[in-house]
This record gives C-alpha cells, sequence and structure tokens, in this order.
C-alpha cells in the first residue's frame, strides 16, 4: 500500500559542482513523467527495473544534458514506490535546468519525503528512519514557515500582491453566485477579464525576475575584450583549464567568437572570446567585430584586457557599449614588469595577471562572482526555491490564461472562479501558505448582503 | 408504557426529515411536536432554494426526503436562479403557500407507517451509563426509545425580542422550550446562543401595486423534485421596493429602541441575514435597500416583507413600513421581532449527528448553529439514517464533501464549527463543478434507494432515464453527421455539440435525430457534460486525491493529547473534534501539514 499518489522530487546531491548531481524522483508517475522528456534508445516504461539506461533529456527537442538514469520500480525501490534517479553532470545550472523542468509535472519533496516515505511504505523501521536522520527534520522543515523563509522579501511582496489581486477578483465571482438578488454594484465579466489579463503580463514579468535570478538560470554571461596578442585566448583558457569545463547546454552559433562554459563555485559562467571591438576596413573581420559588439552588450561582466599599453580609444568604446561598472580592467603578462609599474596599474584599478605563472587569476575569479553576494545557504535556498517558484509561476499562468478564455467563451462565472482558483494554488504553493477561501469573510466585510 | 426505536423531538423541517427516514428504514418511530398545526412551519420566508439550498432541496429529494415534494406541491411560484452565471450554479427556487406546506407534511408524517405524532413538550432526556433511553414529557410521561433525535429548533430557552419586550416563545404564539437546555447541560453538552430575526407581515391588499416593480416566476417552471409529475404553477408574483433616506433616519433616530442595538440580545446574529438596524448601521452610505413583498399564499392576503427584518417596538416598525414607496398605507399583520435561542456548538457531534459522549442521542436543525429550512432538512435526514443504522448494527452513512452539498454543510458544522448561524453557500464547496443541482439524482439516488427510502417508480424511472443518457452519450461518440452544411467533412456528433454555438437541438441540422424519450432535462444534462468535459475531468481529478485522504482513516478512540510529536493546540483540536480520517483532520483549523505528517508518523509507529 502506498500512502501517497502525487510524485515528488529532488536534487539528492549536495548543491554546488561536483562530478555528478542525481535527481531523483518517487511516486506513482515518476517513470511516466521523466519519459516525458527523456530520450534514450528505449522508453523508460519498458527499461528493466534496477537497471541503468544512457540518454538525453531534453526540452523541446533541446538537449540539456547526457544522463543515466537508474529505474527502480515498486515496491523495490527506497521509498517503496516508483524511483527514478537521474544521474547528470555535476553543475547547479544543469541540475536546476532539469528539475525546473520536472517540477511542471511533479511537486518538490520536502525535506526527508523519501525517507518518510520509505517509512511509511515499510521500507524501513523507524531506528533506521531515524538513524537516517530526516525524519525529526521531517517534522520542523514541513512546517510552512521555512517555505516562507526561502523567499526574498520583495518576491514575496509581489507574490502577495498577484494573489490579493486574484483573490479580490474571485471574491467578486463568488459574490456574484451566491448573493444574486441583492443590490449589488454591477459586476462587468469584461471588466474581469482586464484585470485578470493585467495580473497575467505581471505573472509572466515574474518569470524573468531580475538580473541575480537570470544569472541564475542562464549563466554569468564574461566577455573578453582586448587588442589582438594581448592574451584573451591565454586568460580563457587558463579559466578553462584551472575549472571544470561543462557542455555549454545554449547552442552554440557561428563560431566568430568562441564560447565555453565553466563552473565556477556552482555559478555556471560562460566565457565568451571576442574578435575584439576595435575599427577595421577588413569586410570580413567587420561581421566578427559587429557580432562582439552584441556579445558585449549582453555580458554581465567585460574582462578588458592589455598588456601593458592602456588602450584609451578602445575602454572609451567599450564604455559607450556597457555600462563601466560592468567592465574589470585587466593587465596581462604582468610576470613582464616591474614592481613599481604594477603599482601604477593596481591604483587605476587594474587586475594584475599572468597567464604564465597562474598569478592574478583567483582574484579575477573572485572579482566576476563578486556581485553576485549570495552565501552558500543562500544560494542553496535560492536555487531551490527557484526552480520551484518558476514552476508554479508557469503553472499559475497557465490556469490564468484558461480564466481568460473561459470568459471569452461565456462558460459561467463558477468556471472562471475555478481556474482562478488553480491559480491562486500554484501562487500560495510559493510562499507557502494555505487558502482558507475566506471569501465569505470578505463579502460580508464589504458588501451589504442580506434581504 | 411508550416504546419506540427512534424519537425525534420536533417536526419541523429537520424532525420531518429525520422522522420519515426513520419510519421508511422500518424503525418503529415518534415524533414530538409542540402545536400539532405547527409541523413543517416555515418560519421566515416562505420559500425554499436559492443557490447552494436549491441544490441541497435536489440532492435531498434524490435521497427520498420529503421537503422537495413538498416544495413543489405547495408552491406557487417558481424560477430558476443564476441562469445568466453558468449550469453549476443554476438554482432553482420557489415561493411557497406557508398553510398548504405545514399542511402537506401533516398529511405525509400522518400517512407514514410505522410513525406516530403526539403533542406534548419534552423536558428531560432519560439514560442511563452514557446511553439515551428515551425522553418525558413536561406532563410527566416517560416515552423510551434507544436512539433520540433532538430537532428543536429556536425553541431551547427561545426569547422573542421587541423592542424592550422579551416574552420566552419558540416562535411568535408558541411556548419556548424551557427545561430541555437544563437537561442537555447536565448531559455535558455544550450551549450557546446564537440570534436571528424576522420581519413583519402586511395585508397586500394595502399595497400600492403601481409603484412597486412586479416579479414573475418563470414561463417554463423547474421545481426541485426528480419525480416531475406535479404540476407546477406560477400563481403570484413577487414585488419589489426599496427602503429611503426617511426609512434609515427613521431607524438612526431610534436605533436605541431596537433590541438589538438596546442591549438586549447577547446571541450571535447572521451576517448573511441582517437586520434593517443592522444595515443602516454598517452600511451607512447606502442610501437604498432592497425590499421584497413576498405572498404567504393563495387563501391569505398576508404578505412577508422580505428586507427589513428587525426587532424595533411595533410604533416604529409602522413608521418604517410606511417610509417605503408602495407601502405608505400598508396594515401590519404580524410585527417582525428577533429571536435568541441556545443551540448545541457543533463541534460535540460525529459526522452521523450523534452527540459523541452519549450514545443514541442525535441533534438535527437550527438546534446545531444552523440556520434555513434546506440545511435544516439536510440534517434530519443524516440523523435519521443513521439512527436507524445504528440500530441495526450498520455502517454509518457518511456523506462526502465531494460527491454532495449534504455533505459539505455536515462537515462542515463538524469539523470547522460556526461562529454565527451557519448557511450553505455554493463557495464553500470546493467540488462545486461536480455537485450540480442536474445531477442531484445520478450523485444521490442509487444511495436513498439501498435505504429503503426511494420508492420504486422513482427508482425505475431514474434507472430509464440513465439508460436514455448513456444510450445518446454512445451515439453522440460514435455517429457521424450526415448533413455536412458547412462541414469539410463528417464529424462525429460530439465534436458538433462541443462547439460553443451548437445547443443539441441544433444537431438535428446535421442529421442528428433526436428520440422521443429525450426529455428536456437530460439534453441539458448531457450538453452540460459534454460541453464542460474538460473542467468536470478537472474537478474528478481533485476528488480523487481528495478522496484517498479521506479513505486514509484514524482510529476511533486515539489518545491525542499523548501524542507530543503534534503541537499542543492542535491535539486539543483533534481530541475534540476527534476526527475519523486524514481527510477530515486536515480541515479542522488549527491543524497543519505538520501535525498530520507528525500524526501519520506516530500512527505507523504504532501499528509496527
Amino acid at each position: 500500500m502506498t500512502f501517497f499518489q502525487d510524485s515528488i522530487v529532488a536534487i539528492s546531491t549536495p548543491y554546488g559542482s561536483s562530478g555528478i548531481a542525481v535527481i531523483r524522483l518517487s511516486g506513482e508517475n515518476s517513470i511516466e513523467i521523466v519519459d516525458l522528456f527523456f530520450k534514450g534508445k528505449i522508453k523508460l516504461e519498458k527499461v528493466k527495473s534496477n537497471s541503468i539506461i544512457y540518454g538525453k533529456i531534453q526540452e523541446n527537442k533541446h538537449i540539456i544534458d547526457d544522463v543515466l538514469i537508474s529505474i527502480f520500480r515498486a515496491p523495490h525501490s527506497y521509498t517503496g514506490e516508483n524511483v527514478v534517479e537521474i544521474s547528470c553532470h555535476g553543475n547547479m545550472f544543469i541540475a536546476n535546468k532539469i528539475l525546473e523542468l520536472l517540477l511542471t509535472k511533479c511537486r518538490l519533496a520536502e525535506k526527508g519525503e523519501f525517507t518518510q516515505r520509505a517509512f511509511l511504505n515499510n521500507k524501513m523501521d523507524l531506528t533506521e528512519a531515524e538513524a537516517v536522520g530526516d525524519l525529526l527534520n521531517a517534522k520542523t522543515n514541513f512546517s510552512h514557515i521555512a517555505a516562507m523563509e526561502q523567499l526574498h522579501g520583495s518576491l514575496h511582496n509581489r507574490i502577495s500582491k498577484l494573489l490579493t489581486s486574484i483573490t479580490d477578483i474571485r471574491t467578486l465571482l463568488e459574490l456574484e453566485i451566491d448573493f444574486l438578488e441583492q443590490d449589488l454594484p454591477f459586476i462587468d465579466i469584461k471588466e474581469i477579464q482586464e484585470k485578470i489579463r493585467a495580473i497575467l503580463i505581471e505573472l509572466e514579468n515574474l518569470v524573468i525576475t531580475g538580473e541575480e535570478g537570470l544569472i541564475l538560470r542562464e549563466g554569468l554571461m564574461v566577455s573578453l575584450v582586448g587588442a589582438p596578442n594581448v592574451g584573451k585566448s591565454s586568460i580563457f583558457n587558463s579559466l578553462l583549464e584551472t575549472e571544470r569545463a561543462i557542455v555549454t547546454p545554449i547552442p552554440g552559433t557561428t563560431r566568430d567568437y568562441l564560447e565555453e562554459a565553466i563552473s565556477l563555485k556552482g555559478y555556471l559562467v560562460r566565457i565568451f572570446d571576442t574578435a575584439g571591438i576595435r575599427n577595421t576596413d577588413d569586410s570580413i573581420e567587420k561581421i566578427g567585430i559587429e557580432r562582439s559588439f552584441d556579445i558585449v552588450k549582453k555580458s554581465h561582466k567585460v574582462l578588458f584586457i592589455i598588456d601593458g599599453k592602456e588602450n584609451l580609444e578602445e575602454y572609451k568604446k567599450l564604455g559607450e557599449l556597457i555600462d563601466e561598472q560592468k567592465i574589470i580592467k585587466v593587465l596581462n603578462k604582468a610576470d613582464l614588469f616591474e614592481k613599481s609599474e604594477i603599482d601604477n596599474f593596481i591604483k587605476k584599478n587594474y587586475i594584475i595577471c599572468s597567464t604564465t605563472n597562474k598569478n592574478g587569476l583567483e582574484s579575477l575569479k573572485e572579482i566576476l562572482l563578486k556581485d553576485i553576494e549570495i552565501s552558500e545557504d543562500q544560494l542553496h535556498k535560492g536555487i531551490l526555491s527557484n526552480a520551484r517558484h518558476i514552476a508554479a509561476v508557469k503553472k499559475t499562468i497557465e490556469s490564468i490564461k484558461i480564466a481568460i478564455q473561459s470568459i471569452d467563451d461565456q462558460l459561467g462565472f463558477e468556471f472562471t472562479a475555478f481556474d482562478l482558483k488553480e491559480a491562486s494554488s500554484a501562487l500560495e504553493e510559493i510562499i507557502g501558505i494555505v487558502s482558507t477561501d475566506d471569501f465569505l469573510n470578505k463579502i460580508f466585510d464589504n458588501f451589504c448582503i442580506g434581504k | 408504557m411508550y416504546k419506540y426505536d427512534v424519537i425525534v423531538v420536533g417536526a419541523g423541517h429537520a424532525g420531518i426529515e429525520a422522522a420519515m427516514a426513520s419510519a421508511k428504514m422500518g424503525a418503529k418511530t415518534l415524533i414530538f411536536v409542540i402545536k400539532i398545526e405547527s409541523i413543517g412551519r416555515m418560519s421566515c420566508n416562505p420559500s425554499i432554494g436559492g443557490p447552494a439550498k436549491g441544490h441541497l432541496a435536489r440532492e435531498i429529494d434524490a435521497m427520498g426526503g420529503v421537503l422537495a415534494k413538498a416544495a413543489d406541491s405547495t408552491g406557487i411560484q417558481f424560477r430558476m436562479l443564476n441562469q445568466k452565471k453558468g449550469p453549476a450554479v443554476w438554482a432553482p427556487r420557489s415561493q411557497n403557500d406557508r398553510d398548504k406546506y405545514s399542511q402537506y407534511m401533516r398529511y405525509e408524517l400522518e400517512s407514514q407507517t410505522n410513525l406516530d405524532i403526539i403533542e406534548a413538550l419534552i423536558d428531560d432526556i432519560l439514560y442511563e451509563n452514557g446511553e439515551v433511553i428515551g425522553v418525558k414529557s413536561n406532563l410527566g410521561e416517560p416515552y423510551f426509545a434507544p436512539k433520540i433525535i433532538l430537532a428543536n429548533g429556536t425553541f431551547l430557552r427561545g426569547i422573542v425580542h421587541v423592542g424592550n419586550v422579551n416574552i420566552s416563545s419558540g416562535r411568535s404564539g408558541e411556548p419556548a422550550s424551557e427545561k430541555l437546555s437544563a437537561s442537555l447541560i447536565k448531559l455535558g453538552l455544550n450551549l450557546q446562543r446564537f440570534k436571528t430575526g424576522t420581519p413583519p407581515r402586511i395585508d397586500i391588499r394595502t399595497m400600492n401595486f403601481n409603484i412597486v416593480e412586479k416579479q414573475q416566476g418563470d414561463d417554463n417552471p423547474q421545481g426541485f423534485s426528480f419525480y416531475r409529475d406535479i404540476e407546477l404553477k406560477n400563481s403570484v408574483s413577487c414585488y419589489l421596493t426599496f427602503t429611503t433616506p426617511q426609512t434609515h433616519q427613521l431607524i438612526q433616530r431610534n436605533i436605541k429602541k431596537s433590541s438589538l442595538y438596546g442591549g438586549f440580545i447577547q446571541g450571535t446574529g447572521p451576517r448573511y441575514c441582517p437586520s434593517i438596524e443592522d444595515k443602516v448601521v454598517k452600511f451607512a452610505s447606502k442610501d437604498r435597500h432592497q425590499v421584497f413583498i413576498e405572498p404567504e399564499g393563495e387563501s391569505t392576503f398576508e404578505a412577508y416583507v422580505n428586507g427589513v427584518s428587525n426587532s424595533l417596538p411595533p410604533d416604529i416598525q409602522s413608521q418604517i413600513i410606511a417610509s417605503i414607496p408602495g407601502l405608505e398605507k400598508a396594515k401590519i399583520i404580524r410585527y417582525g421581532y428577533a429571536i435568541e435561542y441556545d443551540y448545541i456548538v457543533p463541534d460535540n457531534l460525529k459526522l452521523t449527528l450523534e452527540y459523541k459522549k452519549i450514545k443514541g442521542l442525535y441533534c438535527a436543525g437550527q438546534i446545531n448553529g444552523t440556520s434555513g429550512y434546506e440545511e435544516a432538512a439536510a440534517q434530519g435526514l443524516t440523523a435519521g439514517i443513521n439512527a436507524v443504522l445504528s440500530l441495526q448494527n450498520k455502517e454509518p452513512l457518511l456523506f462526502d464533501r465531494s460527491q454532495s452539498y449534504l455533505g459539505v454543510l455536515i462537515d462542515d458544522l463538524v469539523t470547522k464549527g460556526t461562529t454565527e448561524p451557519y448557511r450553505l453557500f455554493t463557495s464553500r464547496a470546493e467540488y462545486r463543478l461536480f455537485l450540480r443541482q442536474d445531477n442531484a439524482a445520478k450523485r444521490l439516488m442509487p444511495l436513498g434507494y439501498k435505504l429503503g427510502l426511494v420508492e420504486n417508480v422513482r427508482w425505475e424511472k431514474f434507472q430509464k432515464e440513465n439508460e436514455i443518457f448513456e444510450r445518446e452519450i454512445a451515439k453522440l461518440k460514435n455517429t457521424n453527421s450526415t448533413i455536412n452544411e458547412g462541414l469539410t467533412q463528417p464529424l462525429r456528433y460530439i465534436h458538433l455539440l462541443k462547439r460553443p454555438e451548437n445547443t443539441y437541438d441544433d444537431l438535428t441540422k446535421f442529421g442528428y435525430i433526436i428520440p422521443a424519450d429525450l426529455t428536456e432535462s437530460l439534453k441539458s444534462r448531457i450538453t452540460l457534460e459534454v460541453k464542460y468535459e474538460g473542467y468536470i475531468k478537472r474537478q474528478l481529478m481533485g476528488i480523487k486525491k481528495f478522496e484517498k485522504m479521506e479513505h486514509f482513516k484514524i482510529p476511533e478512540n486515539l489518545n491525542y493529547m499523548s501524542i507530543n510529536s503534534i503541537a499542543y493546540e492542535a491535539r486539543e483540536r483533534l481530541n475534540k473534534i476527534k476526527p475519523i480520517s486524514f481527510g477530515q483532520a486536515s480541515r479542522i483549523s488549527g491543524v497543519n501539514q505538520t501535525d498530520i505528517n507528525a500524526l501519520m508518523v506516530y500512527l505507523k509507529k504504532q501499528s509496527l
């Protein structure tokens, strides 16, 4: 007997970078859920129990990662339910991307929930369960307060406001349904639809939520700019050599520039070695340089590299393309300079670096991550909730769209109300509250009801 | 010596259903009423139905109850409300002839085999060893039965208030039940005070018909009962007018003379049905309030002035009436009043409506803190059925929130409790798209039939209807259009019916032949199920999930106070309610997910 019918998912390995990351699902439908995103020689549903299969996880035919998938069918699994374990490359970005994808079909496991299920499904006795240590944690961590703490205040406010807007509309609909023949203001359903549309726009904005969220999700874009032969490529290569290079999940375009991705302290960092931004008459070179412009404009950080000669003209030009705060000035080949000269560059805010003796590379890396000031702990929570939040907001958007459609189709207020209720529930998951559907109080407080 | 299986105290809307269900199920039943002419009295407005209440009426009917048949048989105006909203919340409502309704109910009770009626006031509950054994009347006569159903309405220590005058009374002109409360307190029941009220009645001939707005019944009246061979007719109209600023000034000026605002009343009243004093005070910015004039019957000129319920002294009431356009010269026949009464805090009860601490004692209706005829009848039915099932040592009948408004009502009362007289609203039902008035029979009649509450003739009709339903659905799914005007290729009829612009009758344009046995109500039910299939499926998915938690049972005699992993407040609530399933436990206020999880783990430990 299983106690639960819903499938749960979580990244089971620690956050940050590691050799591999494991994403685990448990629940009746876990195999079919993964099948939706899996491409291998055979469907997972056909795979024998307790075996491993190689394949790809993809989203709309776009490959996210090469993975190994282990299938454990109920009751012969850790939890006693169908369990799928996806081993992907040990990069936070990839693991989160896969998690995010799966969260559109199942929910995030609470802490200790796998163990709790194992216990409830007779897969382990109490001592074992307590030894795992999760069970006690499970009790405190199930608390919705914990879920609330995972949210940044501003995001929490934004979601709360959205929820209030939806609730207000739901209240109006309920008022219309249950309190007819009252002398109440006429409710224009088209006006309500406009209000729902406004909510949709706000929700869509929420998905693209701020630079920081984007960096976490899409990676930090760093481009290298400088005159030929200043050592751009060697810095590029050094960064790759000293950090784990990963398969970039973003499909490559024409290579007028080189793009590689590394995992830096768990962050995805995408490095672009550009063709530079200098003026040129060469028409082929021009195309490359125009592309560099685009890359530079999109970058979160630009390494402006010199090898001794200050290139003021190009620096000025760079300043026209992007905010100067994003520029990191780098003196390369520092091993060729006297200390006094170097001090001079330091005064001018150059990062001193040498690819020959690897000096300065560490400070360069630190500076790259400087503005993403999230502690390990915050990062953990932030990322975790991030994927969950995005999935929840996407669910909300889906319901809101159906609600808008239901008004066009003139289905009836109760159907629109139903869609909006689903929308509310999805949003409530984010801020960890359970609605009491307290419409009656709102109605009695605000409208004169009763014959 | 009087010996029965089941004794019902009170013959209002709850008592009637309880006694009828009990007698129909074969139990030897006795029903008490304070005044025989008051059986089935509509104490408030002469009307049945409306949103959620109309749904409930149809459910009671599907279960074999009498309320819907009485409403149809004595209806004088029928309307289907909410038609501009959506089909899940269409709500039938009737105006009824108050006296005929009572007479109908009295006749029903008198005609029922296994059922005796006695006019008496019950003062005492007799019990032994934690079980009831009978009741005692004010004349000192004992009546014995192992199952007692209390359906006393507003009669427990009822006090009628008009201005600064108060009279012990269970309803205007009828004595209160003064001693029974003491007997209940002795049994450990927790009694509290609620308040409700009623407006003045006027002689409709003294109304100026020219300046009030007339509201007629539907051209195609639809009632409540499934067995539609009752001829429904609209013989009266209702009328709409409004209060004026003058009305409001009058009330403001005399507010302290009102029992409610003069400090004479302690009980809590319903917010959805406020007195005119409350409306004027709490919504001072509104310059008018609606007033509906509802005829009380075909053989009287008395009319109910819906909207001005109050507890002001008679002279002020007269002035208020005179300040309303159309009622300037209206004569009051009865004055409005407020009434305070004892109710039993419903968390004392099980889902069967049996009192938790005393075996055999059931409570139903307004005594449980509800308001409304339909809500009362629904509880009466539940208590009656369960009293007999218990007598027969059978499993109780527990209505489920996902299957009926009956379930929503009972679960709300028992699990969540209420802080004001409880009324059902469609918004209280999570599975509203499924709990429709059109499918009430489908949802519940098999249950009613199994219990022996539904007559064979209705059951056969129901089965026949189901057959037609299935047959037509299959036909729609499996056959293609034969006339393909405007279509590029033949289509399954079901796809054509799904299109928003097509009605069932429109299918004939594409070659569909509508059989003679397909009634209008079936057509509309099929149309609804086809057009809203997606929504209904989504709703059913929710129900599946819900049921899993409902079927996940909790042992009955669990000592929650010893489970340290559950928060103390939650332990107290759980101990009080004693939920039967994890589903019910999760709906108790003050019990959160953490506690539920801790409880799961605890129970698992116990079973290891």
